[in-house]
C-alpha cells in the first residue's frame, strides 16, 4: 500500500514537472534597434525572461553582447572597445528555446580619416617597353573600411593613366609612403663609345667605355657588366668591369693590347672591333 | 651439511651486497657519463628526435620533419614514449639520460636473476657488476645510444627467470609474469623480440627442460638425453603451445601498428652499407669497433666460457646459442652468416647485435669463472703454484687494465671523431624562426647525428632523416646513402645522391643548408646556391633563390583505433609488468628459488686456472698498449715513399707543423716561409675542398743520399674524384729520409696595394613589423630575363637541352631553370642544370647552359619555365681569363685557360663555362673546366683540359614543341644575335664561372 501512494506521488510528481514551463517573455520586434554604432553598441529591451543571449555577426566579424537585468529592462552592450569593419549584420536575440534576428547596420561612430592607398601597374617600367602606367588610388580606414575619396563625390577608386617621361629614376606615388614608389628603368644601351689609352710611362692600357645610355640618353644602372675582349695572336682576354656612373674602364698590360683586336660588350650591344695601336 | 647451508647463507647475502654495489655502480658510471657521452653517440639523438614526436603528437603517427613525411609506426614506441613522458617534467636530453640510467638498473637485476638460474647468488652478484661494466653494454649505450636494445634485453633477462620456473613448475603465475615482461620487450625493441626468441628463450626453456629430468639422466648417453628431452616436451606440449600462442598473440597485438606498416610499405631500398657487415679480416678498423671492444673481455675469458658451457648438458642450448651469437657477430668475415641468413637479411641486419647477445650469454660463465678467481678453486691453485702477491698482482693487473680499457671504450667518442664537434643550436633555431624561414625545408651538411637533435628542437622538415628503415623518397632508397648529411662518406654514390636534391632543390622545396663542412662548398655554389651568413655558431647557411614554401602533404591515414592503441598499449605494458612485479615481490618472491639446481663446486682444469687469468691481463694491456702507440704516432721515414706517405697525409689534414718537420733542415727555408709559400699556392679544390682517398708512389730513382718519388694522389671532392700527380725529391739526413723544400717562384704582382671596383646590391626590405603578417610588402617584383635560344638536342641516343638565358633587368638576378618534359598528356618529369650555368647573373649578363635528360626518354613535349628572383649575392664570378684551343689527340681539341686574379680576394676554384656553337650559332654543349689550384690577388694560374667537339655530332630536334615560360608567362625566345666578335674561337667561348671562398658578401 505505501509502496502504491509512493510510486503514484512519484509520478505525479514527474507529471508536473514534465508540463511545467518556466514563464519566458519575447521582446517585440520593433525594440531591436535598426542600428549599432560601434564602439559601445548597445541597446535596451524589456523581456521577462531569466537569461538573454545576444550577438552581432556580420559577414567578416561577429561580436557577442553582454546581457545585464535591472528591474525587467535588459540591458545589452557589446563587447567591443575598437571600431568595426562597416555593412550589413544580423542581430540575433535568444532566450531560453525562443530567438530573434534582425537585419541591422553596423558601423563606427566616429569617422575617421583613413590612408590613401596608391597603386601603379607596372610597378617597374623598363624604357624598351611601354611607357605609360596605370595609377589607381583609394582610402581605407584602419578598420579596412574604405572610405569615399575627398577629390569627388562617392567615388571610391581613381583611376587614370600617366604617361611617363623619358627620364629614368624612382618616382613616389604619395610621400613618405615607400610602398606607393614606382619605378622606370633606362632602357637598353645604344652604343658604346671606346677609348683607349696607350701610358707608356706605367707600360699600360687605359681602355675604357661609356658614357653608356639608353635611346632618351639615361645612364646604363651602375653594376651593370661591360665585357672588354682582346684578341691577340690566337688568344683571347676577357675583361670585366662593372658600369659606375655610366663608364667603365680596365687596365690591360702593354704586351696584351700592342696589336689585338677589341670589342666591348653590354648585353646585346657590341662595340665595332677596334685595333689597339700605339702611336 | 649444517657448514654448507650457512655458507650458502652468507653466499646469498653477499650476492645480494653485490647487486647493491652493481646497481650503484650503474648510478655512478653510466648515470654521471652518459649526459657526456651521449652527444658523440650514434643514435641518441635519432630516439630523442622520435621522444619529441610523442612529446609533441602523441596519437598522430605521421611525423613530418624528416623525408617529406613519414609513419613513427614504423618503430616500436615504448622507449621513445618513455623518453617523451619523462620529457614532459625534464629537458630531452635529461631524459633520455634518465630512462637510460634506470633501463641500466633494470638490466643490472636482470642479468643478476638471469645468472641465479645458472649459479649461486655471489656469482649472480659479480655478474651484475660486470654487466653495468662489460665493455658490449658500454659501448652499446655511449657510443652506440642503442637504447632500444639495451631496454629489451634487460627486459628479456628479468623475463627469462620466470619462463624457466614456468616450465619447471607449471605455474600460470610465472606464465604471466614472463609475458609481462616480454610486453615491454616487444614495444621497445622488435629486432630483439624476434631474436631473443631463439637465442635466450629457446635456451631457457631447453634449460628447464634438462633439470625437469631425474638426477642421473646428465650422465646417460647422448641418444637416451635427448629421447628423454623430447619426452619431456611431448608432456608439457600444452606449457609449450600457451606459451607460444600468448607470445605471438602478445607480439601482434601490442605493436601492430608497425607489422601493419611492414606489410603494406615494406622497406625496398639498397642496402646500406654498415661495418658489422664487413670481413674484419680486410678491415681491422670495423674489427676493433664492431667486435674486439664489445667482445674482448670474452675472447680473453673464451677458455674457461667454453670449459663451463661444454660441461653440463643443460647449457647445451646456449652453447649453440653462444657460438651461433659469435659467428653472426663476426659479420661478413666468414661467408656462414650469409649462408644461414640469406642475402636479403644479412644486406639488412646489423651484426654489432649479434656480438652484443654472445657477450650477454656468456657474463654468467664469465662472473663463475670470476668467483672462482676471486675466492674459489682458481684462487687456490694460484694460491699453491704461486703466491697470494702474484695472485694479488694478476688481479690488480686485469683489474686496471680492464678498467684503463673501459675509460678508453666511454671516451672513444673523444679519441676518435665519430661525430663532429658539438654545435649551438641556438643559431640556426633562431634563424629557421625567423621571417617564415620554416615555411622551407632545410638540409644540414657534416652535423653527424646532430642534425637529429636540431630536428627535435625545431618544427622545420629537412629534407634528410636519420632512420633509414622509413625511407621512401626514390633519390634516398636507390643508392646506398645512409644519410645526406653524410654523404662524402658513401663515395660517389652519396655525392650523386646529394646532388639530386641540390639541384632538384624546387621539387623537395628545399631553400636553406646548414652546412658545416666546407667540403661541401664547391657542390653548393656550383648547382646554383649563395652563401646568405655565416652565424655565430660558424654554420654557413646557404640558400637557393626560387623555391616555394612548402605545400600540405596529405598524411598517411591510419585507423584511429590502431594510432589510439600504439599510443596507448606499450606504456600500459610497461606500467602492467612494474605492477605485476610489485605484487610479485610482495607475495610469492623466494618461493621460487628451491627448483634451481645449487651451484656446483667447479674444479677447473689446472691450464685454464693458470692461464686464462693472465689472458684479460695481456688482451687490455695489448689494445691499450696499442692505442697509445697509435696516438703518439709512430714516425717513420725508413725510405722515400713513407716519408712521402706521411707527408701527403699531414698536408690532407692540414698539419702544416707536422708536414714542414718533413722537410730538410735548412735555416733559410722556416715555417713561417713555409706557410707564406702554402699561403700563395694551396687554398683551392685540391686539397681545401677535398679528402685524400688515395695515394700510389713510384720511386724514379735512389742515389746515395737524394732521392726522387713520384706520387699520384687520388682526392675525393665533392665535385666528383680528382688526380694530381707531383714529382717530390728527397735526400737522406741520419737514418730518415726528408723533404727537399721545393723551389718556389714568387709572382709579385707590380701594385703595393691591389684594388678592385664592384658595386654591391642591397635589397631593401619592406616588411612592416606589426602583429600581422606581411603578405606582400616585402615581396620585390620578380626582375626580368630573357631567352636568347632553347635547343633541344640529341647526341646518341643522350638528349639534352641547351641555350642561354640573359639577364635583362638591372638588378642582379639568381635565375632557377627547370625542363619539364612529357612524356604523354599527363605525365611528365622535371629536369635542372647541374653544374653548367651560371646562375647567379649581373645586369645584362647572359649564361648559356645544358640540362641533361637521360637516355631514350619518351617525349611529347618540353615546357621550359625560368624563374627569377632579386640577389644580392653569387653574381661575381672571377677574374681576367684568357685562353686559346689546340689541337690534341684523337679529334679532342685541348682549351688552355689562364686566370689574372683582378679581384681583391682569392679565386678558390677557378673555372670557366665553356660553350660551343655550330656554324648556325646553336649552342650545342656547355659544360664548366675547373682549376684545382687556388689564385691569390694579383696573381696569375692556369690549367689545360680537353673538350670534345660536339659540332657536327648532334642533331637539333626540332618536331618536338618547346615552350618557353618566365615567371609563369608565356615568352618568346629573342632573337639569337652573334656574341662579341672577338670572343670565339672555333665556335668555342669561355667566360669566368670561378668559386670564391672569402664571404665578401657577408662581412
Amino acid at each position: 500500500m505505501k509502496t502504491q501512494y509512493f510510486l503514484s506521488t512519484l509520478l505525479a510528481a514527474m507529471a508536473w514537472v514534465a508540463c511545467h514551463k518556466p514563464k519566458t517573455g519575447l521582446p517585440s520586434v520593433a525594440a531591436l534597434p535598426d542600428t549599432l554604432l560601434f564602439p559601445n553598441a548597445g541597446f535596451e529591451l524589456r523581456a521577462n525572461a531569466d537569461t538573454v543571449d545576444a550577438w552581432v555577426s556580420g559577414p567578416v566579424q561577429s561580436f557577442p553582447f553582454s546581457a545585464k537585468k535591472l528591474g525587467g529592462i535588459w540591458s545589452l552592450r557589446a563587447d567591443v572597445k575598437s571600431g568595426v569593419v562597416e555593412g550589413p549584420a544580423t542581430l540575433v536575440v535568444r532566450s531560453g528555446p525562443h530567438q530573434l534576428t534582425k537585419q541591422v547596420w553596423i558601423a563606427n561612430s566616429a569617422a575617421e580619416k583613413g590612408a590613401v592607398a596608391v597603386y601603379f601597374t607596372p610597378k617597374t617600367i623598363n624604357l624598351d617597353s611601354a611607357q605609360d602606367v596605370h595609377r589607381m588610388e583609394h582610402q581605407i580606414d584602419r578598420w579596412r573600411n574604405l572610405q569615399a575619396l575627398d577629390s569627388g563625390q562617392h567615388a571610391y577608386f581613381d583611376e587614370r593613366l600617366i604617361e611617363l617621361g623619358t627620364r629614368a629614376g624612382t618616382y613616389r606615388g604619395v610621400a613618405d609612403r615607400p610602398l606607393t614608389s614606382y619605378y622606370v628603368h633606362a632602357g637598353s644601351c645604344r652604343d658604346i663609345p671606346v677609348n683607349y689609352r696607350f701610358n707608356d710611362t706605367t707600360g699600360r692600357v687605359i681602355i675604357s667605355a661609356g658614357p653608356l645610355t639608353d635611346n632618351w640618353n639615361n645612364e646604363q644602372a651602375g653594376g651593370t657588366l661591360v665585357v672588354f675582349a682582346l684578341r691577340q695572336a690566337g688568344k683571347v682576354r676577357r675583361y670585366e668591369s662593372r658600369l659606375l656612373d655610366a663608364f667603365a674602364s680596365v687596365s690591360v698590360p702593354k704586351e696584351h693590347a700592342q696589336g689585338a683586336l677589341l670589342q666591348v660588350s653590354v648585353h646585346r650591344t657590341h662595340s665595332p672591333l677596334i685595333e689597339l695601336v700605339s702611336y | 651439511m649444517k657448514y654448507q647451508a650457512e655458507k650458502q647463507l652468507w653466499g646469498d647475502l653477499f650476492g645480494k651486497k653485490l647487486l647493491l654495489a652493481a646497481i650503484a655502480l650503474a648510478l655512478l658510471t653510466h648515470g654521471i657519463f652518459l649526459y657526456f657521452t651521449l652527444p658523440k653517440t650514434y643514435d641518441a639523438y635519432v630516439h630523442i628526435f622520435f621522444a619529441d614526436h610523442y612529446k609533441r603528437f602523441w596519437f598522430e603517427p605521421w611525423e613530418y620533419r624528416w623525408y617529406t613525411g613519414f609513419l613513427t609506426i614504423s618503430y616500436p614506441p615504448l622507449v621513445h614514449q618513455g623518453i617523451a613522458l619523462l620529457g614532459f617534467l625534464l629537458p630531452l636530453k635529461a631524459a633520455f639520460c634518465v630512462f637510460a640510467t634506470l633501463v641500466m638498473l633494470v638490466l643490472a637485476i636482470g642479468v643478476y636473476r638471469f645468472t641465479k638460474v645458472f649459479f649461486g647468488k655471489t656469482t649472480a652478484g659479480i655478474a651484475a657488476i660486470l654487466a653495468v661494466l662489460l665493455s658490449s653494454i658500454v659501448e652499446a649505450l655511449h657510443v652506440f645510444g642503442q637504447l632500444p636494445t639495451l631496454t629489451g634485453i634487460a627486459f628479456v633477462l628479468n623475463a627469462l627467470p620466470f619462463i624457466y620456473h614456468y616450465f619447471r613448475s607449471r605455474k600460470p603465475l610465472y606464465l604471466f609474469m614472463a609475458l609481462a615482461f616480454l610486453a615491454v620487450v616487444v614495444s621497445a625493441h622488435h629486432v630483439t623480440a624476434i631474436f631473443g626468441m631463439v637465442f635466450f628463450i629457446a635456451p631457457m626453456v631447453f634449460m628447464a627442460l634438462v633439470d625437469s629430468l631425474p638426477v642421473h639422466s646428465e650422465k646417460t648417453r647422448w641418444w637416451p638425453f635427448l629421447l628423454a628431452i623430447w619426452k619431456q616436451v611431448l608432456s608439457r606440449k600444452w606449457q609449450i603451445l600457451a606459451f607460444g600462442i600468448l607470445m605471438i598473440v602478445l607480439a601482434v597485438s601490442l605493436i601492430f601498428p608497425y607489422w601493419y606498416w611492414s606489410k603494406t610499405d615494406p622497406i625496398t631500398q639498397v642496402s646500406i652499407p654498415h661495418g658489422s657487415r664487413d670481413s674484419f679480416l680486410r678491415n681491422p678498423a670495423s674489427a676493433v669497433v664492431f667486435f674486439v671492444i664489445p667482445l674482448i673481455l670474452i675472447l680473453a675469458l673464451l677458455p674457461a666460457i667454453l670449459f663451463l658451457l661444454f660441461r653440463q648438458r643443460r647449457f647445451l642450448g646456449w652453447t649453440v646459442s653462444f657460438l651461433l651469437c659469435l659467428l653472426l657477430g663476426s659479420g661478413g668475415t666468414t661467408p656462414i652468416p650469409k649462408l644461414l641468413l640469406g642475402q636479403n637479411a644479412f644486406d639488412i641486419l646489423t651484426f654489432d647485435r649479434f656480438g652484443f647477445w654472445a657477450s650477454v650469454i656468456a657474463l654468467p660463465f664469465s662472473a663463475h669463472f670470476l668467483n672462482g678467481f676471486f675466492s674459489g678453486h682458481v684462487r687456490r691453485v694460484w694460491l699453491r703454484r704461486f703466491s697470494s702477491a702474484a695472485h694479488y698482482i694478476v688481479s690488480a693487473a686485469g683489474g686496471l687494465s680492464y678498467l684503463l680499457f673501459l675509460v678508453f671504450v666511454f671516451h672513444l667518442g673523444s679519441f676518435r671523431d665519430l661525430q663532429p664537434k658539438e654545435i649551438d643550436l641556438q643559431p640556426l633555431l633562431n634563424f629557421l624562426h625567423r621571417d617564415e624561414h620554416m615555411r622551407w625545408r632545410y638540409l644540414t651538411l657534416g652535423f653527424g647525428d646532430q642534425m637529429a637533435w636540431l630536428s627535435a628542437n625545431t618544427v622545420a622538415a629537412t629534407v634528410d632523416g636519420n632512420y633509414h628503415s622509413a625511407r621512401r623518397l626514390p633519390e634516398l632508397t636507390t643508392r646506398p646513402v645512409e644519410r645526406l648529411e653524410n654523404s662524402k662518406f658513401a663515395g660517389a654514390e652519396g655525392l650523386a645522391s646529394l646532388r639530386d636534391f641540390l639541384s632538384a632543390a624546387e621539387k623537395y622545396h628545399l631553400k636553406y643548408v646548414f652546412s658545416y663542412d666546407r667540403y661541401y662548398d664547391p657542390l653548393l655554389y656550383y648547382l646554383g646556391w649563395n652563401r646568405v651568413i655565416r652565424l655565430e655558431n660558424n654554420i654557413v647557411v646557404w640558400e637557393k633563390g626560387n623555391i616555394s614554401k612548402v605545400k600540405p602533404i596529405q598524411p598517411r591515414e591510419l585507423n584511429t583505433l590502431m594510432k589510439f592503441a600504439w599510443g596507448v598499449l606499450p606504456l600500459s605494458g610497461l606500467f602492467m609488468a612494474f605492477l605485476l612485479t610489485a605484487n610479485y615481490v610482495r607475495r610469492h618472491k623466494g618461493a621460487d628459488d628451491l627448483l634451481i639446481p645449487a651451484e656446483p663446486s667447479t674444479a677447473w682444469p689446472r691450464r685454464i686456472a693458470l692461464w686464462v687469468p693472465l689472458l684479460p691481463v695481456a688482451f687490455f694491456t695489448a689494445y691499450i698498449g696499442k692505442q697509445v702507440w697509435e696516438l703518439l704516432y709512430v714516425r717513420s721515414l725508413k725510405s722515400p715513399e713513407q716519408t712521402v706517405t706521411h707527408f701527403m697525409n699531414h698536408l690532407d689534414f692540414h698539419r702544416f707543423r707536422e708536414a714542414y718537420d718533413l722537410f730538410v733542415p735548412d735555416p733559410v727555408y722556416t715555417f713561417d716561409q713555409y706557410l707564406l709559400e702554402l699561403s700563395v699556392t694551396e687554398g683551392g679544390l685540391l686539397p681545401n675542398y677535398a679528402k685524400l682517398d688515395s695515394l700510389s708512389t713510384h720511386l724514379l730513382s735512389q742515389t746515395g743520399d737524394s732521392a726522387s718519388v713520384r706520387v699520384q694522389s687520388f682526392w675525393r671532392t665533392s665535385l666528383g674524384r680528382r688526380s694530381r700527380t707531383e714529382t717530390i725529391r728527397l735526400a737522406r739526413h741520419g737514418k730518415d729520409w726528408l723533404i727537399v723544400p721545393p723551389q718556389f717562384r714568387p709572382e709579385i704582382p707590380e701594385e703595393q696595394m691591389h684594388k678592385y671596383t664592384i658595386t654591391l646590391f642591397k635589397r631593401m626590405g619592406k616588411r612592416v613589423v606589426s602583429s600581422f603578417p606581411t603578405v606582400t610588402e616585402d615581396e620585390i617584383r620578380k626582375p626580368f630575363a630573357a631567352v636568347r635560344q632553347l635547343n633541344l638536342l640529341r647526341f646518341g641516343k643522350r638528349r639534352y637541352i641547351t641555350g642561354e638565358v640573359v639577364n635583362a633587368d638591372n638588378v642582379p638576378v639568381n635565375i632557377a631553370l627547370r625542363a619539364r618534359v612529357y612524356h604523354n598528356d599527363t605525365t611528365w618529369t622535371d629536369f635542372f642544370p647541374e653544374e653548367a650555368f651560371r646562375y647567379n647573373l649581373s645586369p645584362k649578363v647572359a649564361s648559356a647552359f645544358q640540362i641533361e635528360l637521360g637516355r631514350d626518354i619518351p617525349m611529347r613535349k618540353v615546357d621550359f619555365f625560368i624563374e627569377t628572383d632579386v640577389t644580392e649575392r653569387g653574381y661575381l664570378h672571377g677574374g681576367v681569363l684568357d685562353w686559346k684551343m689546340r689541337d690534341s689527340s684523337r679529334g679532342r681539341l685541348a682549351v688552355d685557360a689562364g686566370f689574372y686574379n683582378d679581384l681583391a680576394m682569392r679565386i678558390n676554384i677557378p673555372g670557366a663555362i665553356l660553350e660551343e656553337r655550330d656554324a648556325s650559332g646553336t649552342i650545342v654543349q656547355v659544360q664548366t673546366l675547373l682549376g684545382d689550384r687556388a689564385v691569390a690577388s694579383g696573381q696569375h694560374v692556369s690549367f689545360t683540359r680537353a673538350v670534345a667537339p660536339a659540332g657536327g655530332w648532334v642533331i637539333k630536334e626540332t618536331k618536338i614543341p618547346l615552350q618557353v615560360y618566365v615567371n609563369n608567362r608565356l615568352r618568346e625566345l629573342q632573337p639569337n644575335d652573334h656574341t662579341g666578335l672577338a670572343e670565339s674561337i672555333r665556335g668555342f667561348r669561355l667566360y669566368p664561372h670561378c668559386f670564391i671562398g672569402e664571404e665578401l658578401y657577408l662581412h
